[in-house]
């Protein structure tokens, strides 16, 4: 088991730009083992980036990054990694139980029956299990993609807007999976009582470049009076703005 | 209000600076070719077969699989906006044209650089644009027939055209095989009756069409795959050899459908073998064979050249999940068995024609042994190569949403088209001479494979894949 203390994630210096876009700029910070953090910041403020840059999809223009001392792209942290992209969609000319058996397959799952039943069930997807992706709604669409990132039981998870799309009975499934889950996780969203609820620190960013770092209880602390929690945070990232 | 709507869809489709070349490309065929006074027509042989085969290629795709340029900001606002229906389907139409336009443009072109005279050089531009036409009223037209009619009349379509080889006049291809006058009419008269169709079905596009492109087909696999059990590697050929993958824009075909289906590979080998009997029928033991094989033979590398490039190059990546398989495995060996299951798995389309023209070349046709190396070799090979091209150029789009653009048609796109035309020069040279065939079909073989030994060329793959917004 990870030990916590020790740095799971690590990213120093990292500068990512697309084309003229400086999409990060300079960005440090570390993520203990076992620790859960919400990613938040302003739309284009390089959330989608970061976690493209620490799962190995794109590469830092300068800066390392280390997935528990190893380089993002290398099979060792491709096996502890788990991602879920936002609107993420999964093969769409795969059914759901072909979908799940594939990529077990292709992380080399030990037993790909198994964990293919397993989130089935988890996640109410039986009824579809022969469906085309394709003509699934996007609720369901958005079950599967989750089951698809969490398939190999991933000791790090990185999580892109993971409750879109989905219903509120599946939110607190999910809610209540990724709680039970014993791993590092980063989670990016715009909704403040999912941060509250699944994590216990806070990376902000904005524009690129890291704002505010903290606990959510540092961040409760600086409410001003009956102010909820969303206007703190829109404060911190515009007076950083 | 007309104008203005056209160029609203046009503009919504297609970035200025590509309509902007295709126009240059207009001017400059036209011109330049029209005061250069060259050469005599070239009415017969290698670019009449090529010109009668492509168009054939082009009408049946078109009608076989239809589809519509329709985005999917015009499902939500276009098509609700009170817009008078005439004009809101000429503009449709007129986006359509322009896309296939294009590509006929590209493809056919050069072809006007035959045409000698200023005469025939205007009557022959008038001819593509009109075929243009009909290539996009067939695609309209095929959304309101049965799956079984469009393949009957399609049939019937390419033996009318096949028959302008043996000299009939009046078919919508003789203008290429030198029936300019009778040709031209006919080919108008064929258009007189498509286009319009075509325009009344684009009028009510939310009641027809739309409704048939949304409708649900069947939304579950009667046949489907396991994995449990199988190491990595074996799962991506178990995937790729059982199922050919047809993803996204037909777009080199004219037609311009944005569909992900998969057919299962025997079906496609039986199909194939079943066309190769026919076509080794008629150019082998027919009445005709003395006449129609060479043009046949001649002709069908290169359209197998062309449907395969398509297949993979446009089909390979915009159904690939970078954030399922790349996270997974090392994208450079994913990617190396990807393709070559694809490559090998488009051998169930080729395959037959190359035993059918090894069997043809026993028979006494010695261009059929050119022929069965480029089915084999060449066109794999350069597939392989092709795809590597069109990701590197970054003319792939993802496609996310069945039967909708995934955005704009661009410049890049465009660039995707040039490495077919390289092909297809290659494929004509390796017909005229047997030691080309030999040289072509080894060059680029071993070309693939040291490109797909590579592992530096696909990780940069899928870098770019992922910079260019593939999730
Ligand atoms: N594929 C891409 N090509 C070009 N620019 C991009 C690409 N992806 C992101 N960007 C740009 O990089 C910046 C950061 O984008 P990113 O998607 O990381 O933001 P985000 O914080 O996830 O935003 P959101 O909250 O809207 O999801 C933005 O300015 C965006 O426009
Ligand atoms: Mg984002």
């Amino acid at each position: 088991m990870a030990s916590s203390g020790q740095a799971c994630i690590e990213a120093k210096f990292v500068t990512k730009s697309y084309g003229k876009t400086v999409a990060l700029d300079d960005v440090s910070f570390s993520i203990p083992c076992g620790e859960r953090y919400a990613l938040l910041g302003p739309n284009g403020a390089g959330k989608s980036t970061t976690l493209k840059l620490l799962v190995g999809l794109l590469k830092p223009d300068t800066g390392t990054i280390r997935i528990q001392g190893y380089e993002p792209f290398s099979s060792e942290a491709k096996s502890i990694l788990g991602y879920l992209p936002e609107d993420a969609t999964p093969y769409r000319t795969l059914s759901v139980r072909e979908n799940l058996e594939y990529i077990a397959a292709l992380r080399g799952v030990k037993d790909v029956r198994e964990a293919t039943e397993r989130f089935l069930d988890d996640l109410s997807l039986r009824e579809y299990e022969r469906a085309k992706v394709g003509k699934l709604s996007r609720g369901n669409m958005q079950k599967l993609a989750i089951a698809l990132a969490l398939i190999h039981r991933p000791r790090i998870v990185l999580l892109d807007e993971p409750l879109n799309y989905l219903d509120i009975p599946t939110q607190e499934r999910v809610f209540k999976m990724l709680k039970s889950l014993d791993s590092t996780q980063i989670v990016s969203t715009h909704i403040m009582s999912i941060a509250t609820r699944l994590t216990e620190k806070v990376i902000m960013i904005s524009r690129g470049k890291i704002v505010w770092n903290g606990t959510i209880d540092m961040l409760k602390g600086l409410e001003q009076g009956e102010e909820p929690i969303e206007s703190v945070v829109a404060r911190l990232m515009t007076n950083a703005g | 209000m007309l104008a203005k709507l056209v160029k609203f869809v046009l503009l919504t489709r297609f970035s200025k600076p590509l309509l902007g070349l295709v126009t240059f490309f207009l001017v400059y065929d036209v011109v330049i070719r029209g005061v250069a006074t060259g050469s005599s027509p070239e009415f017969s042989g290698g670019f009449s077969y090529y010109a009668v085969g492509a168009s054939i290629f082009f009408m049946a795709v078109s009608l076989l699989f239809g589809g519509l340029f329709i985005l999917k900001s015009d499902r939500d606002y276009l098509l609700t906006l009170p817009l008078k229906r005439r004009e809101l389907s000429l503009s449709l139409f007129t986006a359509q044209f322009v896309g296939s336009g294009i590509t006929i443009l590209f493809l056919f072109g050069f072809y006007l650089a035959g045409a000698g005279t200023l005469q025939t050089t205007i009557v022959l531009g008038a001819d593509l644009a009109i075929l243009a036409a009909v290539v996009t009223a067939l695609g309209v037209v095929s959304n309101i027939l049965s799956t079984r009619v469009r393949a009957g009349v399609a049939a019937i379509l390419g033996v009318w055209c096949l028959s302008s080889i043996l000299g009939n006049p009046f078919t919508p291809v003789s203008p290429f095989t030198g029936d300019l006058l009778y040709g031209s009419i006919t080919l108008f008269g064929f258009a007189a009756v498509t286009v319009p169709v075509a325009l009344r079905e684009l009028a009510y596009l939310e009641l027809g069409s739309m409704r048939s492109l949304l409708r649900a087909t069947s939304s579950e696999y009667k046949k489907t795959m396991s994995f449990a059990g199988k190491s990595p590697v074996r799962a991506i050929y178990s995937y790729h050899l059982s199922f050919l993958e047809l993803v996204g824009r037909v777009n080199l075909a004219g037609s311009t459908s944005y569909r992900a289906a998969r057919v299962r590979t025997s079906t496609v080998l039986i199909i194939s073998s079943a066309l190769a009997a026919i076509y080794l029928l008629l150019t082998g033991l027919s009445p005709f064979a003395d006449l129609l094989s060479r043009p046949v033979v001649i002709v069908l590398p290169i359209l197998m050249g062309i449907i395969t490039l398509v297949l993979m190059s446009q089909g390979t990546f915009s159904n690939e999940r970078g954030w399922l398989a790349f996270t997974a495995m090392d994208p450079a060996v994913y990617l190396r068995h990807l393709l070559l299951s694809r490559a090998v798995s488009t051998l169930a389309i080729t395959g037959p024609f190359a035993v059918a023209n090894i069997v043809l070349a026993f028979r006494g046709v010695p261009v059929a042994v050119n022929s069965s190396i480029v089915l084999l070799v060449t066109v794999s090979s350069a597939s392989i190569l092709a795809t590597y091209l069109v990701a590197r150029l970054g003319a792939v789009q993802q496609v996310k949403e069945e039967g909708m653009m995934p955005g704009q048609f661009d410049l890049k796109q465009l660039l995707a088209i040039i490495p077919t035309y390289i092909v297809i020069i290659l494929i004509v040279v390796s017909e005229i001479s047997l030691r080309a065939s030999i040289v072509i079909a080894g060059v680029l073989g071993i070309l693939s494979l040291l490109m797909m030994l590579s592992k530096s060329v696909w990780r940069g793959i899928a870098y770019r894949l992922t910079e260019r917004g593939f999730v």
